[in-house]
């Protein structure tokens, strides 16, 4: 049950986010991180790839760009979340690198990024929004830190 | 053991990351037709809540605009029905029927020279005729009541050299007096040589005075001279009413008529301000009324 309210999360975010204009925050991103700190791997890993595909419907020339792009930082982070729980102030610089991973791979995939200031302010305001969401969402599932 | 169950499921997960990862990038590689074929439909079923929000909302924002826009047709609008009513009202009360009291009478007698400068009717005194009422009808002014007897009254038609109404052009709104010329035609008085005045134009009645209201026909110009004799320009008008064939009349006053009289004489009782003549000077309306030369007579 929880995971799938998770999965709902992550749609209601995509459809959120698919409306919003290129200097809205990542709150997806923030969601899968999020996730991949806490969840088993497998869920990650599915976490990741439904994130993607939920943005990627809403765009279709992009469809497998952000599939690829949030699979690769849940599973990154999946990899890395060993840091996050020795020291959680990590998490602020594993989400900075997700998010330069993210516009990296989208930059690699599509040739395109958003207008400098508006990548700016979404990667501010994203990086902002960690620990609130982070809490939340922690709050909301009921996540408790411990050792995979 | 544990271990070896750990590594298994590592296995698990990396072998999952790798084929949704394959997914993805078989999905970007597909050509543009291939992913709509294949994600059209999901798209459409994932995404129509979004559809469906943004159409709530373009119909929200659409339905603001218009509810903004509809309420202040709705304030302007009434403002306008409030403005007609008030027109309705004034119009209502300055309408003939309010202001005007009505006696309708029949032509019984005619001047015995030309037949059409004074006419006698069977309505006098006794039926609330006054000297100086109107006479119409529907084509127009047709005279006004000069003498009044018990049960007869004499009427000077708007062929009576005796007769002068205020008029105006109902095209160019130029004012002047309309009176008797010769044979039956009228004449436009004290119209200036740039005056805009055509042959064709209707001749109203400009409300001036009281006898007479705002509006009545009283002719149509016949002949307008281009050039000035002395100040002004010649002006003939047809009459519009045929008062050779004149069978009734409507002979109308004003109600407040009296009103008018009343306050005439409280302005004449008061003291006149320095500098100024007194009104007690000037001769008696009554004295006047007989002769039609009084300014309400010679309207």
């Amino acid at each position: 049950m929880k995971r799938f309210l998770v999965i709902l999360l992550a749609y209601l975010l995509a459809i959120l986010q698919l409306g919003m204009r290129a200097y809205f925050p990542d709150l997806l991103l923030l969601l899968v991180v999020t996730v991949a700190v806490f969840e088993e791997r497998d869920f990650a890993i599915v976490i990741g790839f439904l994130a993607g595909l939920f943005l990627d419907l809403g765009n279709p020339g992009l469809l497998g760009a952000n599939m690829f792009i949030y699979l690769v930082i849940g599973y990154g982070v999946i990899l890395a979340r060993r840091v996050v729980y020795e020291k959680i102030s990590y998490a602020v610089a594993l989400c900075g690198a997700a998010l330069v991973v993210k516009y990296a791979l989208r930059y690699a995939l599509t040739q395109s990024l958003p207008a400098g200031w508006e990548l700016l302010v979404a990667c501010g305001l994203t990086l902002l929004l960690l620990w609130p969401v982070h809490t939340l969402i922690k709050v909301l599932f009921g996540y408790r830190w411990k050792v995979a | 053991m544990k271990m070896k169950m750990r590594a298994k499921g590592t296995i698990w997960h990396d072998q999952l990351f790798f084929i949704l990862l394959a997914v993805s990038v078989a999905c970007f590689g597909l050509t543009r037709f291939m992913q709509v074929r294949i994600f059209a439909l999901p798209a459409t079923v994932l995404l129509a809540p979004r559809a469906a929000i943004g159409e709530l909302f373009t119909t929200m924002s659409a339905l603001k605009r218009d509810n903004a826009r509809l309420s202040e047709l709705a304030v302007r609008q009434e403002l306008d029905n409030g403005f007609w009513r008030d027109q309705a009202q004034a119009s209502a009360h300055d309408s003939l029927s309010a202001r005007y009291r009505f006696q309708k009478a029949a032509v019984v007698g005619r001047d015995p020279q030309t037949l059409v400068r004074t006419l006698i009717v069977d309505k006098g005194l006794l039926s609330g005729v006054r000297v100086n009422m109107a006479a119409i009808t529907d084509a127009g002014v047709a005279g006004k009541v000069i003498e009044a007897g018990a049960n007869l009254s004499y009427v000077a038609t708007v062929l009576n050299p005796r007769f002068k109404v205020a008029a105006m052009n109902l095209r160019s709104r130029v004012a002047g007096v309309v009176g008797f010329r010769e044979g039956n035609l009228l004449t436009m008085d004290y119209v200036l040589p740039e005056m805009d005045m055509a042959r064709g134009d209707t001749i109203i009645t400009s409300g001036t005075g009281g006898v007479f209201p705002k509006g009545l026909r009283i002719g149509v110009i016949e002949r307008v001279d281009s050039a000035a004799r002395g100040m002004f320009r010649r002006v003939d008008v047809k009459p519009a009413v045929n008062i050779a064939a004149l069978e009734r009349v409507f002979l109308i006053e004003a109600k407040d008529w009296d009103a008018v009289q009343r306050s005439r004489d409280e302005v004449r009782e008061q003291p006149a301000p320095r500098g100024q003549p007194e009104l007690k000077q000037l001769p008696e309306s009554s004295q006047l009324e007989r002769t039609g030369v009084t300014g309400r007579g010679n309207e």
